[in-house]
């Protein structure tokens, strides 16, 4: 009876401490949420992809952008033009005008739109450098119209003015559509933006001095613009840039950024406009609780309708303020 | 009556045996393992862009870009390696998903390469490990080496990005910012910090090849730890190889073949930025088309129509060649010809 007692005992036992093994059984398949992707993406700098998705319930628009850089040289042996990964992120100079291609993009679904009109501007260290657009002649801004949903794929010839022999510059490939039209909508307002570093190994190419603006102001609120405060915290929070008519007239550009310094450049009716301090380029610096405020001299519009808006460039971005349509009042 | 009180007490006792015996699981078939992770004859898919599949006599097993493994028979019945039918194999509850993670045959054991995710007060840290599957137990966890300078190592952690079966010898397991070679047991043999760009990496003899994050061909020696740049002009994109060769393409998607005995390159082909080499062929991507060249660069044929069949991530098995895309998988013959495509049933 004793050992009957035992025997049942020393199973139940047994079989408890197997069943609490199994539990303690190592689980293999534990839940990750790698981007397995994520070191290959990072190391291409070259590669500028800007999506914005939108989705209106009703309408069911999506839209977004891409842009590329890529390196150019000659088949030795074909004589042919052939494009290139930017390996390393960075883009060396050596002598005479250089060669690059530039692949955009605007992908506008749900919208009644098949043509696209752009301006296209190349930009060295936040100046603007003329440039060559297939075999064109060489200009700041090229106007041109892309089809929706369609890749364009154009070789730029430039001189690479500003290039350093001692330090890497960043070189901006920008693409705005709609850029003269002042009924642009949010889907509408994308910026293109492609950039690389760029330095030179054959010596410098110095740049003319620009002109440019680096009087503004700093602020920590808006009470200044009244009721249109709401309205520019709204639009600085989806923009970071914007540009605002006030009802006494006054055209204002207000921003907020992260921290560091960032160029800012000015448009209207789709060309550069010199309307901070008698230049298109505003230099500034902020911390990141503060907007910058700066008013936009409007002397140099003609009465009527006008649309303005603002590009700023930091180390590795491109913002576009939404398009502004301002009415110039003959005094 | 003492007789009776002790049959009671042995039937009793064998009711217990057999409630016992149930509740250990023996003769439970959910505690056997899938099928693919019998190690018994199984070989790790011949594709030198990382581990997505392996196979063996009855099945092929397809790592799928939901990060779930497909099983493929001799009679072309595609399955996912779930036996849970009620499953959405979407997460780790499912059978056959592993993640971010792969299954690997190694020295004729079963591995899995695995992260573990912990949550940190401003952070989240990854955990990499290297599991023996039949144990259980833990054989690497991809430490951030010590020698590492501190303002890198920080930076670091011990993801584990991929892992790579070299030879019967040697392993490699690569993380964000390092890479080890380890033995067949899981021992260091080396490490390197400037990881590329893709994971490639091959041994010849005392040497280990890869590329760097500068994108030059890099030669480790084994046993002294010394890296060295081979001298090649061209700044490299991607890499694999054969026995005799090592391929590369160019930032400008030519593609050259190094002869690792002679030190020379010649170039055999353009529009070559992504590639893979199987056989006697390499089967290439480059701006628009999808192309099979032979060694010396002789088009074999253009298979861009084949919308699914990769060039890069392509596998080959039994002389055949596999992509794996999301509910099936596509097959071809190494030159090409005879393709089809396999759905999930």
């Amino acid at each position: 009876m004793k050992k009957a007692l035992i025997c049942i005992v020393a199973v139940v036992v047994i079989g408890c401490g197997v069943f609490m093994l199994k539990d303690q059984s190592v689980n293999l398949n534990k839940e990750t949420e790698i981007k397995s992707t994520e070191k290959i993406s990072e190391e291409n700098l070259t590669e500028e992809q800007e999506t914005i998705s939108s989705k209106n319930d009703d309408s069911q628009i999506t839209v977004g952008t891409f842009g590329v850089l890529k390196k150019c040289k000659i088949d030795p042996e074909t004589g042919k033009k052939m494009y290139g990964t930017i390996l390393d992120g960075k883009l060396s100079y050596e002598m005479g005008n250089m060669q690059i291609g530039a692949s955009t993009i605007f992908t506008l679904n749900g919208l009644d739109i098949s043509e696209i009109p752009v301006v296209s501007m190349l930009l060295l260290d936040g100046n603007f450098i003329p440039f060559s657009m297939d075999g064109s002649s060489y200009k700041e801004l090229h106007e041109y119209t892309m089809k929706n949903n369609e890749e364009s794929f154009v070789n730029i010839e430039f001189l690479p003015l500003g290039v350093s022999e001692t330090e890497e510059k960043k070189l901006w490939f920008i693409t705005i559509p709609f850029y003269d039209s002042a009924d642009v909508s949010e889907y509408q307002n994308l910026v293109n933006s492609a950039c690389s570093d760029i330095q030179s190994e054959g010596g410098p190419l110095k740049i003319q001095d620009i002109n440019k603006s680096d009087e503004y102001t700093l602020d920590e609120d808006l009470k200044q613009f009244g009721n249109y405060e709401n309205d520019i915290i709204n639009e600085v929070n989806m923009y970071k840039d914007c540009v605002i008519q006030t009802d006494d007239g006054e055209v204002w550009y207000i921003a907020k950024h992260d921290t560091g310094k960032h160029t800012t450049l000015l448009f209207c009716d789709g060309k550069r406009y010199e309307g901070f301090d008698g230049t298109d380029s505003l230099i500034w610096e902020n911390d990141k609780d503060s907007y910058v405020i700066k008013k936009i001299d409007i002397s140099g519009l003609s009465t009527g309708k006008h649309t303005l808006f603002s590009v700023t460039l930091d180390d590795n971005e491109v913002y576009k303020s939404t398009n502004r349509g301002v009415d110039i009042n003959a005094e | 009556m003492k007789k009776t009180c002790c049959k009671l007490i042995n039937c009793l006792f064998l009711i217990i045996i057999s409630c016992s015996l149930m509740f250990c699981g023996c003769g439970d078939e959910k505690n056997d393992k899938i099928s693919m992770l019998n190690p018994d004859n199984m070989c790790n898919s011949d594709n030198l862009t990382g581990l997505s599949g392996m196979y063996n006599k009855e099945y092929k097993y397809f790592l799928s870009p939901s990060g779930v493994y497909y099983r493929l028979d001799n009679s072309g019945n595609l399955t996912i390696e779930c036996r849970n039918a009620s499953c959405e194999h979407n997460d780790k509850e499912c059978e056959a998903y592993s993640g971010d993670g792969r299954y690997f045959v190694y020295n004729n054991r079963m591995y899995k390469s695995n992260n573990d995710m912990r949550y940190m007060s401003t952070s989240t840290v990854y955990e990499g490990s290297i599991i023996d599957v039949d144990t259980g137990k833990k054989v690497f966890d991809n430490p951030v080496p010590d020698e590492m300078d501190k303002d890198t190592a920080m930076d670091d952690s011990s993801m584990i990005y991929s892992v790579r079966v070299l030879d019967k010898d040697y392993i490699k397991v690569e993380g964000y910012l390092h890479a080890y070679i380890l033995d067949k047991s899981f021992n260091i043999i080396c490490w390197y910090g400037n990881v590329g760009k893709f994971d490639w990496g091959m041994i010849d003899g005392d040497d280990f090849y890869y590329v760097n994050d500068i994108n030059q061909l890099t030669k480790a020696s084994l046993s002294t730890g010394e890296l060295k740049t081979v001298g090649i002009e061209e700044k490299i994109y991607m890499a694999a190889n054969d026995d005799k060769y090592i391929f590369f393409s160019n930032e400008y998607g030519e593609l050259y073949k190094y002869d690792i005995k002679e030190e020379t390159s010649t170039k055999i082909a353009n529009d070559a930025t992504m590639f893979s080499v199987h056989g006697d062929y390499v089967y290439c991507v480059g701006q628009a088309t999808k192309t099979i060249v032979k060694k010396d660069g002789a088009i074999v044929c253009d298979y861009t129509k084949y919308e699914n069949m990769g060039a890069d991530e392509v596998i080959m098995i039994d002389g055949k060649i596999y992509t794996c895309f999301d509910g099936g998988v596509a097959q071809m013959d190494a030159d090409g010809k005879n393709y089809k495509e396999y759905t999930l049933g």
